[in-house]
């Protein structure tokens, strides 16, 4: 750094308020004493203020159109889609179901693979997927896993094995080793490129929290 | 608790909870009140309107899907601009990776060339007669490196932490101090008949 450089980049920094009490006062005596360097901060201390009250650019962009083009992108990912039939809304709950029960499986014996423990409570697990209990909002309880819509054409299946809740053995992912009310997910998208495996386990694992 | 902000119009956090509740009108008045400002701040740091345009429309996109996770809906505003800026930031790492890789040509805002991008005037006698200095300083501002304006933009203009202008620029808190320093210095020196 230049010494001219040096001096005007303390300018700068009384400006922000970052130099020591002590480094300040230094440097307003300096100014007291050398004209043009106090000419150099008011100058700074203007150009700060014009800044400071610049308000938006003004751009040669249709602000209408822009409004439109978002909106039309909302629609196009049904983020804002209008009420579906009845109907609709009972077949895509059931696909969703589907697929979160079908991401639930994989999940829950990868984990139990993962582990090498003692033989998994299978039983109890499969039965709870089989007959799931969904609610009115379109989720499902089936005894250990919470499937979940995310955003459109993804379903977010959050899992929680009762095996690996208790307590999480040490090498576990850390996406497994969650809390001990959901202890991991797993993002299901629909169209959307394949995802890439991670963790060596062949899917791929999102902690949504 | 009021009912609606300065002159009868509604609050952010007011209009937050209403797209939460499912009214997309509601966003509708988001945008409207915001896209000014997001698409100059993407055109500051990006030195391109449509650049700045397809930036604004994606970070709009963004917040909708993100509303959810907003904290505090009165503080809007500047979670917007942050996606905005992340955004404009991205965009521009992603411009020069396809350039490396070939996929574009080489133009004039390459990573610490001076701009020359102001829609509105091209030269330095244009923007003399222009009469207001707030003009001059959108002039002045790309003529800066892109480093320069971006630190300046989002400490000076924006209000942002040095500590988070740096993160997002993936640089240390002293960069940020020195590059918004010699940003400074350019101005004032660029505009020291008007200051």
């Amino acid at each position: 750094m230049k010494p001219h450089d040096d001096i005007e980049f303390q300018l700068s920094q009384l400006l922000d308020g970052q130099l020591s009490v002590r480094e300040a006062q230094a440097l307003r005596r300096r100014m007291e004493q050398e004209p043009a360097l106090a000419e150099q901060f008011r100058q700074y201390q203007a150009l700060q203020g014009e800044l400071g009250a610049l308000g938006p650019a003004e751009l040669p962009v249709d602000l209408a159109f822009q409004r439109e083009s978002i909106q039309a992108a909302l629609e196009r990912e049904s983020l804002m889609a209008p009420e579906r039939p009845a109907w609709s809304a009972r077949l895509a709950r059931w696909s969703a179901l589907g697929a979160a029960a079908a991401a639930a499986v994989v999940l829950v014996v990868l984990g139990l693979q993962w582990l090498q423990g003692p033989p998994a409570p299978s039983a109890e697990l499969a039965g709870a997927m089989v007959e799931p209990a969904p609610h009115a909002n379109g989720t499902l309880e089936a005894g250990l896993v919470v499937p979940a819509r995310a955003r459109a054409g993804e379903l977010v299946a959050a899992f929680r094995p009762a095996t690996l809740a208790q307590s999480a053995p040490a090498g576990m992912p850390s996406a497994l080793a969650g809390g001990p009310d959901v202890v991991g997910t797993v993002v299901v998208s629909v169209g959307a490129p394949r995802p890439t495996p991670t963790n060596g386990m062949g899917f791929w694992l999102m902690d949504l929290r | 608790m009021a009912q609606t902000g300065p002159e009868g119009q509604p609050t952010d956090a007011m209009l937050v909870a209403a797209v939460l509740r499912g009214d997309r009108g509601a966003f509708d008045g988001l945008v409207e009140r915001y896209q000014r400002p997001a698409n100059s701040l993407a055109w500051r740091l990006l030195g391109n309107a449509d650049d700045a345009q397809e930036v604004v429309q994606e970070a709009f996109l963004r917040a909708y899907r993100s509303l959810g996770r907003l904290d505090v809906p009165e503080h809007f505003r500047a979670w917007l601009m942050r996606i905005v800026a992340n955004g404009a930031l991205n965009f521009r790492r992603g411009r020069a990776l396809r350039r490396t890789l070939r996929l574009e040509p080489a133009g004039e805002d390459d990573e610490n060339a001076p701009q020359h991008a102001d829609p509105r005037a091209d030269s330095p006698a244009e923007m003399a007669a222009a009469g207001e200095l707030s003009e001059r300083i959108e002039w002045a501002l790309q003529r800066l490196s892109d480093r320069e304006r971006q630190a300046l933009v989002l400490f000076s203009l924006e209000g942002l932490a040095q500590k988070e202008v740096a993160a997002m620029l993936g640089i240390s808190v002293e960069a940020v101090k020195w590059h918004v320093f010699q940003a400074r210095k350019k101005l004032k020196d660029l505009l020291a008949e008007w200051l």
